[in-house]
């Protein structure tokens, strides 16, 4: 981590106890639905695993954009909650995808990060990783912190 | 929150027939309810010969749920007529 990104960090609240939560937390909703769990999670930074299976692909036989932009937004969204306090959360406003080359079966991974912490905008980037570490799409986000219980996942 | 970005993707595919998606941006407007019926209309803004470029809007009811605009990378089948599609 850079000099920058950790005086940034310290300058907000580590919810390490939220992102224990969500470590272990069995998936449900959405990521049950689609195959997903988070794999890693520690303050300012939340990995979201999926096993891309025949279940994730469209016609054109390679895993669907929109299934690699939900584990992104969901690994961007959770990397933000890490380091808000308990009683708020986020929902996204905004987010841009660029999907770099495609995915077709096997882990991927999105490891969500925070860029900035402002008091009414939340700013955080993902990496979507194939099984060989090759990138798959990167995407940013604009989040709105929320009361929490309200616009989550 | 992304199934929206998961309807609102599929619709622009299909607008824009063979192409591989390689850009998407979306704006979340408001929430919607699970039991909600979302009307998602995407259109054509640019069909090029390399780049094909959509929009879409995604509605419950009047109420405007999100927008998007996606960039997509032009791949030829065979038999389509190159000449058809002149930027």
């Amino acid at each position: 981590m850079t000099q920058r990104g950790m005086s940034r960090k310290l300058e907000h609240i580590q919810n390490f106890a939220r992102a224990r939560a969500l470590l272990e937390a069995p998936p449900a909703g959405w990521m049950e639905t689609l195959g997903a769990r988070i794999a890693e999670a520690e303050p300012g930074r939340v990995v979201l695993e999926l096993i891309a299976g025949p279940q994730h692909r469209h016609g054109g036989g390679v895993v669907q954009g929109g299934v690699i932009t939900q584990i992104a937004d969901a690994a961007m969204g959770m990397s933000l909650a890490t380091l808000q306090e308990d009683g708020t959360w986020n929902t996204t406003v905004e987010l841009k995808i660029n999907f770099v080359r495609p995915a077709i079966e096997g882990r991927l991974r999105a490891v969500g990060r925070v860029i900035e912490m402002r008091p009414t905008l939340l700013f955080s980037e993902a990496d979507v990783l194939d099984d060989r570490d090759r990138l798959v799409a990167r995407a940013s986000s604009t989040c709105m912190p929320v009361p929490e219980g309200q616009g989550r996942e | 929150m992304s199934r929206v970005a998961d309807v609102a993707e599929r619709a622009m595919v299909a607008q824009a027939g063979t192409a591989k998606i390689f850009d998407l941006k979306l704006n979340y407007i408001s929430s919607f309810e699970p039991d909600e019926d979302l009307t998602v209309t995407a259109s054509v803004v640019h069909a090029g010969h390399r780049t094909v470029v959509t929009e879409c809007r995604v509605e419950a009811g009047a109420r405007l749920v999100a927008t998007a605009s996606a960039t997509f990378a032009v791949t030829r089948e065979e038999g389509i007529n190159e000449g058809s599609n002149a930027d």
